[in-house]
């Protein structure tokens, strides 16, 4: 079936875009009528490349807890007095205060848009620091790589039994669904793990949209059209050499999904809401909204985006580099937030920061290396925001959360994260017990930062 | 086993060995020598290239030629140059692969700092427009090639801070360039010691613990040059096969321990000369690091297998100690030669062609390991190299990055760069990648991606894939587009670009076959399929009533354009 529809699908896009070419008639013929505008559900996974230090996002801001944070990090710690009290709903034992840097965050957390999941990392099985300095639980591969980390957070395929993303998984079960299923999966930032391995390729763009494929795009000048249309043709050609299919296909993907996407776009015009200058997040996000605000068009009712700041992976310079990091991150969710008001989408987003790892408690002069667990963002009307969920751990050097020199073993799993997420967006448990196979080893498979 | 006996063929093993013996004859060059001669600010530069002997030359020379016919050359000429023009596709043919290899190994080197100091001071994105310029314009084009395959292996990059060092980019470019064909060992070491790679990797300022105020050295260099530029992070058998244990789960080549081990090590390095470690006025971005021993870790270090750095070593001993356990794992070998194979021939080599490669590393015949020349002519001269073509069409070859595919289309219809003012440092922006802005110290693009759809179901790779997506697709056609359709005569208005030369093409106007056959040769290495000429008639119809010239350059845009010119063969 999925075989059909997707060929099926690159048919009818090419006749349209050779047919819209030469004719110069509507190009928005691809999505089939349906209905829409109902129980409309999308992820926003925000990847913080390079491994983002958690533990500076949100801090214990007093007596030993701080002190213990205090005496690993050294002079990169963040003054106490600098922190922003946060007081969530549910009393966590262990009083925390946000990094000032991501003061725009406030607002969000306190009027319960925002949350914080607590020590998430990659995590096969349940276990303790102890359980992992005597290796008596089985351990992730490659802990403290950065592309194994990241694969290991974006696929959820520990057991090898699958080479697709969690996302991709998740993406195929919807997407055989979906009028256009090349346009379940988004990517604002290239390729990644996340949404790979699937039925359907992700579609990737751009945040200043789609090119145009200048020189081929007039569709009424005579001197292009036989040069449009024999480019077109030789799309449709048979090709033993996989890559020689392969870039034929994209190809033709990038033809028929970059037109009819970029015509929506086209069509739909610039948000109100300013976009902040210099924040490429921001940037990303201010597309995903713009693309949520179009999905009618293409009678979408799921949807994942994945969108990418890089930086994290602060070896040195922290001091410097981080306040710039945590700006971003804060003015991009705060713009986002207020972006999904104006398209009338705040009910049905949920946005969620991934990273490689978290970063060690101790410092190396003037960075840190790389940790495991970290801290991490949900953000989203439909999350049950202004608390932190799971307990926050000993930011201690060689503490009892500590799996060696201020590496924090996790006490959530990226499988129960995952799964709670999934669950949100319309997944049943089964469903979500075989798109993650560790999940199985978790008592919890809903942390409940979600209604 | 000896490094010939692995050969099939014995014309291709005689080929090799007498190139092997060749480059073990010419290592050891002086360095101060070689540094007059290469741009090379400052630093050591391994020899490379200065032997003359004849003996071994002739040997290789006397080989026959057993080229085929120019498609075949042009394929070589794919992996082993930036593309083929129609005057390399007669040398090649005339002298045969192994001596035109040896040719090649004995050009003089051309560097990139000279070309980077035209422009005092240099404009921004100087380094890559200098690189555009040569990998264009060089003659010593095997070189060229193989330093780009190793800029992706030794990864640094301007994209975290290093924008506003043009000149000591393209100096470590130069590093690269000298010992191309120099010796695994010495380029390690070279491009440890860079303050461009200590800068990038943060090993510049990495200091001995501080145990009472809990800081411990940084490992960021260490866990890189281990994981990325050495060994990798599972054991292999020399034929690069992952070795698992009893559970299945590949065997790690490091642990968490030994990291940190390496990371003590490369501790009390710094710039040259600073007079204050922390805020040093005296940056020298040229001269290699230097060792501060007052800020170096005298502790004892435990190592790669065991091996125990006693305390009180020097920073430097350490490091020559260090570099020397990394250099003799036995996962060198195969770990650099899938990366040259995967850079230069072939996305998904067999594993007896990576051993075959990986035992040139290991020994190149004159019992020198670590000869980065040895491995090249490996690598390009290997019956699966030579062969796939035909045995393995469906499979064989890699998508061309799009790097490769313009200097491609500016060398086989003679680019002019020579204008002072040529500048196209903004061509990431176009074409998704360029040289020394990788977004990351992983490369472009990561050796086990796998495409979506066909590649990834067949378990195969295709690194090159990663960076290319609806997106940049979009703009790199458009890109080959504004360079055949719109860069091909003095008419334009942007003389900071390169103008091709289509007159080639121009001149065989009305001559269809001959077009195609030389379009067949320079933009496809293969003749065009049914398809490509079914379309290329049709567009020559539809044009028939505009000029030569129009004619030309739609042919042009349509060939390289085409799906079987995205893809090395």
């Amino acid at each position: 079936m999925n075989k059909f529809t997707r060929r099926r699908f690159i048919e009818l896009g090419c006749r349209t875009i050779v047919g819209a070419g030469l004719a110069g008639g509507s190009v928005m013929n691809v999505a089939h009528a349906q209905a829409t505008g109902t129980n409309y559900r999308a992820l926003v996974s925000i990847h913080l490349n390079g491994g983002n230090d958690g533990f500076n996002m949100i801090v214990p801001s007093a007596g030993a807890a701080y002190q213990e944070y205090a005496k690993g990090r050294g002079h990169l710690a963040v003054p106490s007095s600098d922190l922003l009290q946060l007081n969530p709903n549910t009393a966590n034992t262990t009083p925390v205060g946000l990094n000032p840097h991501m003061a725009a965050l406030k607002p969000l957390f306190d009027s319960g848009k925002l949350a914080f999941q607590s020590n998430v990392g990659t995590m096969l099985e349940p276990g303790s620091a102890e359980d992992v300095r005597n290796k008596s639980i089985q351990l992730p591969e490659q802990l403290f790589s950065h592309n194994d980390q990241t694969r290991q957070w974006q696929k959820l395929n520990h057991f090898h039994t699958s080479n697709s993303g969690w996302g991709a998984r998740a993406a195929d079960l919807i997407a055989s669904g979906q009028s256009n299923p090349n346009l379940t999966a988004i990517s604002l930032s290239g390729s990644n793990e996340w949404q790979a391995g699937g039925e359907f390729s992700a579609f990737n763009i751009h945040s200043d949209g789609v090119g145009s494929y200048a020189g081929m795009d007039d569709h009424s000048s005579d001197w292009q059209i036989p040069r449009r249309e024999a480019f077109i043709q030789l799309l449709h050609a048979q090709y033993n050499n996989v890559f020689e299919k392969s870039y034929a296909e994209l190809q033709t993907r990038a033809l028929v999904l970059s037109t009819n996407v970029g015509a929506a776009l086209e069509k739909r015009g610039e948000l109100q809401t300013p976009v902040p200058e210099n924040n490429p997040l921001a940037a990303q996000l201010a597309m995903v909204a713009k693309l949520i605000s179009i999905k009618d068009e293409f009678s979408l009712y799921r949807q994942l985006f994945y969108v990418e700041l890089g930086g994290f992976d602060t070896h040195d310079y922290q001091l410097e580099k981080q306040p710039a990091l945590y700006q971003n991150i804060a003015g991009a969710l705060d713009f986002f937030n207020r972006a999904l008001v104006e398209i009338g989408h705040q009910d049905d987003v949920v946005s969620f920061t991934t990273s490689d790892f978290g970063r060690s408690v101790t410092s190396n002069g003037d960075g840190t290396d790389h940790g495991w667990g970290s801290h991490h963002i949900v953000l989203g009307n439909p999350v049950l925001g202004g608390d932190i969920y799971g307990n926050i751990p000993r930011v201690l050097v060689n503490g009892p959360d500590d799996s060696r020199n201020g590496r924090i073993v996790p006490t959530t799993a990226v499988s129960q994260y995952a799964a709670t997420m999934l669950q949100w967006l319309g997944l049943d448990s089964g469903e979500v017990e075989i798109l993650l196979p560790s999940l199985a080893n978790f008592d919890k498979k809903n942390l409940g930062f979600l209604a | 086993m000896s490094c010939s006996s692995s050969f099939t063929n014995l014309n291709q093993a005689l080929a090799i060995f007498a190139i092997l013996l060749l480059l073990g004859a010419c290592s050891g060059g002086s360095d101060s020598d070689l540094f007059k001669e290469t741009g090379i600010e400052t630093g050591g530069v391994s020899g490379t290239y200065t032997g003359e002997n004849n003996e071994t030359l002739q040997l290789a020379a006397a080989l026959p030629a057993q080229i085929q016919d120019d498609y075949s050359a042009a394929r070589f000429l794919q992996r082993a140059t930036f593309g083929p023009t129609s005057q390399s596709i007669s040398r090649l043919r005339e002298i045969g692969y192994a001596a035109w290899i040896n040719e090649q190994i004995q050009k003089p080197a051309t560097f990139m700092l000279p070309v980077t100091r035209k422009h005092n001071p240099p404009r921004w994105g100087e380094h890559v427009n200098s690189w555009l310029v040569n990998s264009t314009n060089a003659d010593d084009q095997l070189r060229q090639r193989v330093a780009f395959a190793l800029s992706q292996f030794f990864v640094v990059s301007d994209q975290s801070g290093l924008g506003e060092q043009q000149a000591a980019l393209s100096n470590y470019y130069d590093i690269l360039l000298a010992n191309s064909f120099g010796n695994f060992r010495e380029l390690m070491e070279l491009v440890t010691l860079s303050p461009i790679m200590g800068d990038y990797l943060s090993m510049k300022g990495n200091q001995k613990p501080d145990i009472e105020n809990g800081i411990r050295p940084d490992e960021n260099y260490a866990r890189e040059l281990l994981q990325l530029f050495s060994i990798g992070l599972v054991q292999m058998e020399l034929d690069g096969t992952v070795q698992l244990d009893d559970r299945g789960i590949p065997l790690p080549t490091y642990d968490q321990q030994v990291v940190e081990a390496f990371a003590h090590v490369f501790t009390g390095w710094h710039f040259k000369d600073v007079v204050n470690w922390n805020y040093p006025k005296v940056t020298d971005w040229y001269a290699p690091m230097q060792a501060y021993q007052d800020r170096h870790d005298q502790g004892a270090k435990v190592l790669l297998n065991g091996t125990v750095l006693p305390a009180g070593q020097s920073a430097e001993k350490d490091l020559e100690d260090a570099l020397d356990n990394i250099f003799n794992h036995p996962n060198v070998a195969p770990f650099f030669a899938k990366h040259m194979i995967r850079q230069l021939v072939t996305s998904n080599p067999s594993a007896e062609y990576i051993e075959r490669v990986a035992i040139a590393f290991n020994n190149d015949g004159n019992g020198n390991r670590g000869n980065i020349g040895a491995v090249v002519a490996a690598t390009l001269l290997d019956v699966e190299a030579i062969n796939g073509f035909e045995e393995n069409p469906k499979t064989f070859g890699k998508l061309r990055e799009p790097l490769v595919r313009l200097i491609s289309l500016w060398r086989a219809f003679d680019a002019n760069l020579d204008n002072p003012e040529f500048s196209y440092s903004w061509i990431k922006n176009r074409f998704n990648q360029a040289p020394l802005q990788s977004p990351s110290v992983f490369n472009f693009f990561s050796p086990s991606f796998s495409e979506n759809g066909d590649i990834r179901n067949s378990n195969l790779k295709s690194p090159e894939f990663q960076i290319h997506n609806e997106s940049s697709i979009i703009d790199i056609t458009s890109g080959l587009l504004a360079h055949s359709i719109w860069q091909n005569s003095e008419s334009t208005s942007d003389l900071e670009l390169a103008l091709i030369d289509i007159s080639g093409l121009m001149i065989l106007d009305g001559e269809r076959e001959a077009l195609y056959e030389l379009l067949g040769k320079l933009t496809l290495a293969k003749p065009p399929s049914a398809s490509l000429r079914a379309q290329a008639d049709y567009l020559l119809d539809a044009r028939g009533h505009s000029s030569s010239e129009i004619r030309a350059e739609e042919l042009l845009f349509l060939f390289i354009s085409s799906p079987e010119s995205a893809v090395q063969r």
